[in-house]
């Protein structure tokens, strides 16, 4: 802050707010406010209409989930089960598949773009009979538990764009994160940790990168920022109090550092000020809580076996996987993983494999251990990618090796519990996999429909930034129904 | 006015006379087929009397504000024309009846009274046309009053269904997974859209609905299904059919099947037609499953709460961080309450609970230390439905406490002390859907057996772990941070699992599962080791084995002077870098921990504080041969106390690759003749021209050492 804006601050006051207050003094203006009692109230905001930290109606879910799988999962290896592809391998994608649709700088200048079929074997599973592919054994299992969006769709074609616009609602990337809007619209159900919190892993494939820009607050309040926890052993670093110092002189000395802050904020009136205290107030509380987070002595000895050993190594999918469960468990209402590793332009048939390996057995433990302690019903868990990869291969693909570019028209994402339908397949592609054929659903839609599963109404939750009120679905999205139980 | 009443009297005569006629000889006369219409205006026409008749008792009741002539002129003709609408609507009915669907008692009862009610009326006109008999017209009215309703009453069993009045509210929608389907979704179907005409009382078509074996049986077409062919099924056929036709069904202007419930009748039909089969075995995706939960969380939906709401302050004074209170959704008097954080639960702070205990609908009080006595406390909290009591220190005896609580659905005791004998407090519990057990003392075959006990309770087992699903173990990890052991730092391994043994080898084989040492406590190494590791555990594959090479820090030089500076991209930290411990990674060669030189040997100079008795001298080199980064091609070590007049100890030529290998760090040791040095030179040349078979033949490889020991 400059001295300008210190200045602009004291002139805080817009025309609303001073014809408003004139409007006591000046006689005919207070009879016109008397005839027309809203006449200076200006246009009314909807969030004001709609209290903040409730649902407005019942919710189905009322925490988040989100397994994000970074860099794109190929739908092919994974639930979209297309035989036709197998068949003719290395013939040309016929142009009325294709429709002249666009494509990426990697694979634009390809002379060819010969179909690939899947090198892993596809069964059905569940009393659903849901297609899987061989490398996901695991989530398989819980088929039944599952709502396999088929037509998940996006506009964006690269990675970065389509990370930025599956998490925030837009591609550019100045907007709240899906988790923010949340926290901003339900407020925290257990106030001694982040309402909204981050996990962050790495596959051993070809990766893309994850930004912080992924988790922002936007232009709501930084309390509803995305909190990253660290991959080391201790998941949140620094929570100990140094040698010497004791808990009751740190309650003293927070609370005056409130009062000195308090005094800032009469000054200044810098909302970033009460952020501030409420996060080291927050941070004072975390010290008892998160200790509880991360000790294992209250779980079983199998819960190693049901999340694999991997879940004892810090930093993993699978110790994430738990701890997102243990986080849940505690309320908090917007757990992100993020997993990398999904970018496979090539070496498909070496890299799925352990991309698969190290997620497989962890999220389809997540679901069964929130079904087990009676969480699932009101937990909605995510699992999907920014968009799917394409049916052609990319380079020199061959039956045994082969790679696949990106293709944002659609791809597969699945949600267990929080009020979807289990044991469901929902919308449908070609035979190709390239078009939809049936039941699009598109991220707006996505946000729109775990908006409503949150009790939230998407067109309500609005914030006024910039002189426009802006919501996580901005000018669009439709709830589905068709997802709903 | 006179012959109006006069034609009146006449017609009275005539239709009772008539009336009196048909209910004699009704079992010998045959109806002719055009007064078929004339019957089935029957309901539309008896309301005509009602109304009159009601009219006529008002006027009655308030003949004083009407009194006069014209009074007694009005009431006649209104008493008229309600003893003649009477009169038309039994005979009406009476044409009505003969069709065929209506049976038994319901009809005969209505007929009787129908036609008392029509003589009861002509009975109420006449006795008005004689003044001095009025006195017996009250009662009179009275008494056609009470026989129009019973009458209408049986009217309107025939056309609606005898308990359309008063339905049986229990039987809808209440079904478990041990339901029939039969039972939960198709009768329903046929209850609301079929049994109006096809009961006992009105059989149209001789079918029968309201039984299974009337339903079996069939009409006078046939059965009316196909077991497993609903395309052929009359059943679903006539659903089909176009409004219009005549024989679709349900008929026009009654209430019509929705697409849902057609879709439901044809995938029962389509699966066999099972009567037996239950709700609990329909797949997981059956559209009959999917129609039940629709109308059963349509139910959900509606269930509103009817109690008053606690009072903001009241919420906001029981509110803290450990113990968070907030209504179900915005505008309703639902609270849920969460505890959290195990070491700042109070028992009290339950005991508070009881301000908002009319309002408190969820109760999560997961992992903290609530005890037996506690859930006396949550026993008295009657509007609950959900009560999540995962690890905590609850046993056995503390259920019983719950009896009260006769809306809850669901109950949460995953982590528990629960036993199966504890179970037996849950009967109690009428509202009871769903009680979570994992992870608590009761078995498999408990939960089997609980499961058949209370068959409209589900228990959840979750994860059971079984013997014959094998896990491959993560490998041990080495706690030390320095690959270079000073001092006699012991080597220590851990690994995050209970139970697990490690076994290592120092002599470079492949640890055996079985037979390898099981690492104890930390050990102390001699030197340049290769420690080779795993995990085994039973029950548990072994993991894959670890690899680490140690090297052992003697002497240390005081100042290293590199004679040759290294290339300009991999100069690590200056000459200090070779003897600083820091071991660089055989795959990040970027790493400040190596020096690299290509163009120019590594020469470099060690000087010691004084003469050091040096016996061996170990360079460790890194081998990337992708990354053309080869073993030197000759090493040499000279030594002395003079830097000008050094003594050749030994040279070298390590052993060259001849193939691709995975990168790895090699130490190369060379022995120095006895004595005390202070200057200890080392040379070690790059291989000039890489070799044939190498994708960069003929052009010159690199040398990387990140350290070089004194021993």
């Amino acid at each position: 802050m400059n001295k300008n804006e210190f200045l602009e601050n004291r002139l805080n006051v817009n025309r609303r707010h001073f014809m408003g207050k004139m409007a006591a003094g000046i006689g005919s203006v207070a009879l016109g406010s008397l005839l027309v009692p809203d006449l200076f109230k200006g246009a009314g905001d909807d969030s004001e209409e709609l209290p903040l930290g409730i649902a407005h109606f019942a919710p189905k879910a009322k925490r988040v989930i989100y397994l994000f799988q970074n860099g794109a999962p190929s739908q092919y290896e994974s639930f979209e089960y297309k035989p036709l592809l197998n068949k003719m391998a290395g013939e040309e994608l016929p142009a009325s598949i294709r429709m002249g649709q666009r494509l990426t700088g990697m694979t634009a200048n390809q002379a060819k773009f010969p179909l690939v079929g899947s090198y892993f074997k596809f069964a059905q599973h569940g009393q659903s009979g849901m297609w899987m592919s061989e490398l996901f054994p695991n989530i398989a299992n819980i088929a039944d538990d599952l709502c396999m969006i088929k037509t998940m769709n996006t506009e964006a074609i690269n990675h970065d764009p389509a990370l930025t616009f599956m998490q925030t609602g837009a591609q550019q990337g100045n907007r709240p994160s899906m988790g923010s809007w949340v926290s901003y619209g339900l407020g925290s159900e257990n106030k001694n940790l982040p309402a909204f919190s981050v996990l962050l892993s790495r596959g051993r494939g070809n990766g893309q990168g994850v930004y912080s820009k992924l988790w922002s607050n936007g232009f709501l309040d930084s309390t509803h920022q995305g909190v990253v926890f660290s991959s080391g052993e201790d998941p949140i670093l620094y929570l100990n109090n140094p040698a010497n110092a004791d808990r009751a002189s740190h309650r003293k000395m927070l609370d005056n550092l409130a009062e000195l802050n308090s005094i800032a904020f009469d000054d200044f009136g810098d909302p970033e000020i009460k952020a501030k205290v409420q996060q080291y107030e927050m941070a004072y509380r975390m010290q008892t809580a998160v200790p509880e987070l991360t000790d294992l002595s209250k779980e079983p000895d199998h819960i190693v076996k049901m999340y694999g050993p991997e879940c004892l190594v810090p930093g993993t999918f699978a110790a994430n996987c738990l701890l997102a469960r243990k986080l849940s468990e505690a309320g908090v209402r917007f757990v992100q993983l993020y997993h990398q590793g999904w970018d496979q332009h090539g070496n498909m048939v070496g890299e799925m494999p352990l991309q698969a390996k190290d997620t497989d057995r962890a999220s389809a433990a997540l679901i069964t251990d929130l079904k087990q302690r009676g969480l699932l019903d009101e937990t909605l868990v995510i699992w999907g990618g920014e968009f799917g990869r394409t049916n052609y291969g990319q380079g020199n693909s061959t039956k045994d090796n082969y790679g696949r570019d990106h293709h944002p028209r659609a791809y597969c994402t699945f949600m267990a519990g929080g009020g979807v339908k289990p044991g469901t397949v929902y919308g449908q592609t070609d035979d190709f996999g390239y078009n939809i054929v049936r039941d699009p659903v598109h991220i707006n839609d996505f946000h729109a429909t775990v908006m409503h599963l949150m009790g939230i109404n998407h067109e309500k939750l609005t914030y006024k930034h910039l002189g426009r009120r802006y919501r996580l679905t901005d000018l669009a999205g439709k709830v589905l129904p068709g997802l709903i139980a | 006015m006179f012959r109006f009443q006069t034609l009146l009297s006449y017609l009275l005569v005539g239709f009772h006379v008539l009336l009196l006629f048909l209910l004699i000889f009704q079992e010998k006369v045959m109806l002719p087929a055009w007064l078929q219409p004339v019957g089935r205006m029957h309901p539309m026409v008896l309301h005509l009397p009602i109304g009159l008749l009601v009219i006529v008792g008002l006027f009655w009741l308030f003949k004083r504000e009407f009194a006069g002539e014209s009074f007694e002129k009005l009431m006649k003709f209104v008493l008229g024309i309600t003893a003649l609408s009477a009169a038309v609507a039994a005979l009406m009915g009476f044409f009505l009846s003969r069709e065929e669907g209506y049976t038994a008692d319901v009809l005969s009862w209505h007929k009787y009274t129908g036609i008392g009610l029509s003589f009861l009326c002509y009975g109420l006109w006449a006795l008005y046309q004689t003044p001095q008999e009025q006195r017996l017209f009250t009662p009179l009215l009275g008494v056609s009053a009470v026989a129009m309703f019973v009458t209408g009453h049986f009217g309107a069993s025939l056309t609606h269904g005898e308990d359309y009045l008063f339905p049986n509210a229990a039987s809808q929608l209440a079904f478990t997974d041990d339901t029939p389907v039969f039972e939960a979704a198709i009768q329903p179907i046929l209850k609301a859209k079929c049994y109006q005409c096809h009961n006992e009382q009105k059989t149209k078509g001789e079918l029968l609905m309201t039984t299974l074996s009337g339903l079996l049986k069939g009409g006078k077409n046939g059965p009316i299904w196909v077991a497993g062919d609903a395309l052929k099924s009359h059943l679903i056929q006539r659903a089909n059919l176009p409004l219009e036709d005549k024989k679709h069904m349900p008929p026009k202007g009654k209430a019509q099947l929705e697409a849902d419930e057609i879709g439901v009748l044809t995938a029962w039909i389509n699966a066999g037609a099972n009567t037996k089969q239950t709700v609990g075995q329909l797949a997981v995706n059956d559209p009959i499953r999917a129609f039940l939960n629709k109308e059963k969380s349509a139910e959900t939906q509606v269930a509103t709460y009817d109690f008053e709401p606690a009072s903001t302050e009241t919420i906001e004074k029981l509110n803290n961080p450990f113990r968070v209170i907030f209504p179900m959704a915005n505008g309703s008097p639902a609270l849920q309450t969460d505890f959290f954080v195990r070491q700042a639960y109070k028992q009290e702070q339950l005991g508070e609970l009881s301000e908002i205990k009319e309002q408190l609908v969820v109760l999560n009080l997961s992992n903290m230390p609530v005890k037996n006595e506690d859930l006396k406390t949550i026993g008295q909290f009657e509007q609950l439905e959900k009560l999540v009591l995962n690890n905590t220190d609850i046993t056995d005896a503390a259920l019983s406490n719950l009896q009260a609580l006769t809306k809850l659905k669901s109950l949460s005791l995953s982590g528990t002390k629960q036993t199966k004998a504890g179970m037996a407090a849950l009967a109690k519990l009428p509202a009871l859907k769903e009680v979570f057990i994992w992870n608590t003392p009761i078995s498999e075959a408990d939960a089997k057996e609980l499961q058949k006990q209370y068959p409209a309770i589900r228990f959840e087992m979750g994860y059971v772990p079984t013997d014959a699903e094998k896990l491959k173990l993560n490998p041990p990890v080495l706690v030390n941070e320095n690959l270079v052991l000073t001092n006699a730092t012991p080597v220590s391994f851990k690994h995050p699992l209970k139970g697990v043994t490690i076994r290592y080898t120092t002599d470079g084989t492949l640890p055996d599962s079985l037979t390898a040492s099981a690492y104890q406590k930390p050990f102390a190494l001699n030197g340049y080791t290769v420690v080779k590791a795993r995990a085994v555990k039973d029950k548990w594959y072994a993991s894959d084995i670890v690899e680490y090479t140690f090297f052992k820090g003697g002497y240390r030089p005081k100042t290293v002077e590199l004679l040759n500076e290294p290339n300009p991209q991999y100069m690590g930290e200056g000459g200090g870098t070779l003897v600083n411990f820091k071991k660089g990674e055989a795959n990040d060669f970027k790493n400040k921990a190596w020096l690299g030189y290509r163009e120019k040997p590594l020469e470099a100079l060690f000087v010691f504080d004084k003469p050091t008795p040096v016996k061996s001298t170990m360079l460790s080199i890194g081998r990337n041969i992708g990354g053309y980064i080869f073993p030197p091609a000759s090493i040499e070590v000279w030594a002395g106390n003079d830097r000008t007049q050094l003594q050749l100890m030994q040279k070298l030529s390590p052993v060259q690759p001849t193939k691709e290998e995975s990168p790895r760090i090699e130490a190369i040791e060379m022995k120095l003749k006895e004595g005390r040095y202070t200057f200890i030179k080392v040379i070690a040349r790059p291989v000039g021209k890489l070799p044939e078979w190498h994708g960069g033949k003929g052009q010159p490889a690199w040398v990387f050492v990140d350290e070089v020991f004194f021993n």
